[in-house]
């Protein structure tokens, strides 16, 4: 796959814009922005951004940036239904973060139950967002 | 052509796989058990459970809307409620090996987190304006139909099966 760079401070995905792409990173740190509000900061290879815009085929719901030089391989979005391997990839992801969402999810009723206060119950809620968020990548398979 | 194909295409798909049925009360998955098989619901109803308390009951799937049933070793047991038909399918090679099936199954669960982002936007609103817990809990539990077994479309939170385990 081709490999794009952005530089420190760059924004890689506009939130708002689509675009046809998928963007794997391959080495640097970016932050992941949603309303003005850092949801993640992402170091780890292979991490993916711009599948859940391919797959709905709507604008990125967040903006992505670089914190230091980073580096992307890129694919089009078609690459999913001509690459098994890539698919797969991407779907274990989305599945996964699926399945840790929820369980993040549960994590909150817990806290609201046990009458937690809103900044408590509000941090659990920003795992949920992450996760929901950003595409991160599959431990298992980069 | 549309990345993700329409659901009649998948439905032709799954047309090719073997059938499976299971009578009312019979066990159609159970904890911890693994066969590598993924089913997708094609008829009937069946109930998912936790140590033995209902968490979702999942019925015959609307148009478009596909039940998933994925096994491995998972915390839930999975009932018929009645006569129920699936299409058995090997987890691995269907999934690894079929963009369209892998392309389908990715698109609902991008559709259903997506939906969940809308929520919790709403859920933040709620938290931030000091909204009393009893009305935060109705937001969470939105949240928790779309992205927990009841969700409608694929059905059970034990996908993905993990390639890998």
């Amino acid at each position: 796959m081709p490999v794009v760079k952005h530089r420190a401070r760059e924004v890689v995905l506009t939130a708002g814009l689509k675009t046809d792409g998928l963007l794997f990173l391959r080495s640097g740190t970016v932050e992941v922005v949603k309303d003005g509000v850092q949801i993640a900061s992402v170091n780890a290879p292979g991490s993916v951004f711009g599948e859940l815009a391919v797959l709905l085929d709507q604008p990125h719901m967040a903006e992505v940036r670089a914190l230091e030089p980073s580096e992307f391989y890129v694919a089009e979005s078609a690459i999913l239904a001509s690459d098994p391997t890539v698919a797969h990839y991407v779907a274990a992801i989305l599945a996964r973060r699926l399945d840790a969402a929820n369980r993040w999810l549960a994590a909150v009723k817990r806290r609201i139950q046990a009458g937690d206060p809103p900044n408590v119950i509000g941090k659990a809620v920003e795992k949920v967002e992450e996760l929901i968020s950003y595409g991160g990548r599959d431990p298992t398979g980069w | 052509m549309p990345l993700i194909p329409d659901s009649a295409v998948f439905q032709r798909r799954l047309g090719a796989l073997p059938l499976a049925t299971y009578q009312a009360g019979e066990n159609v998955l159970t904890t911890g058990s693994r066969t590598g098989q993924l089913l997708i619901l094609k008829k009937g109803a069946v109930s998912i459970s936790k140590e033995a308390v209902e968490i979702a009951k999942v019925a015959e799937p609307g148009a478009g809307e596909i039940s998933a049933l994925l096994d491995q070793p998972h915390t839930a047991d999975v009932r018929a409620l009645e006569s129920s038909e699936f299409y058995v399918a090997d987890a691995a090679s269907l999934l690894v090996q079929d963009p369209v099936v892998l392309l389908y199954v990715s698109a609902i669960v991008a559709q259903r987190l997506n939906r969940a982002n809308q929520v919790l936007i709403e859920l933040k609103s709620q938290i931030h304006a000091g909204q009393p817990p009893s009305e935060i809990g109705k937001t969470v539990e939105k949240i928790e139909e779309l992205l927990g077994p009841s969700g409608g479309n694929l059905a059970y939170a034990g996908y993905p099966y993990d390639p890998f385990a």
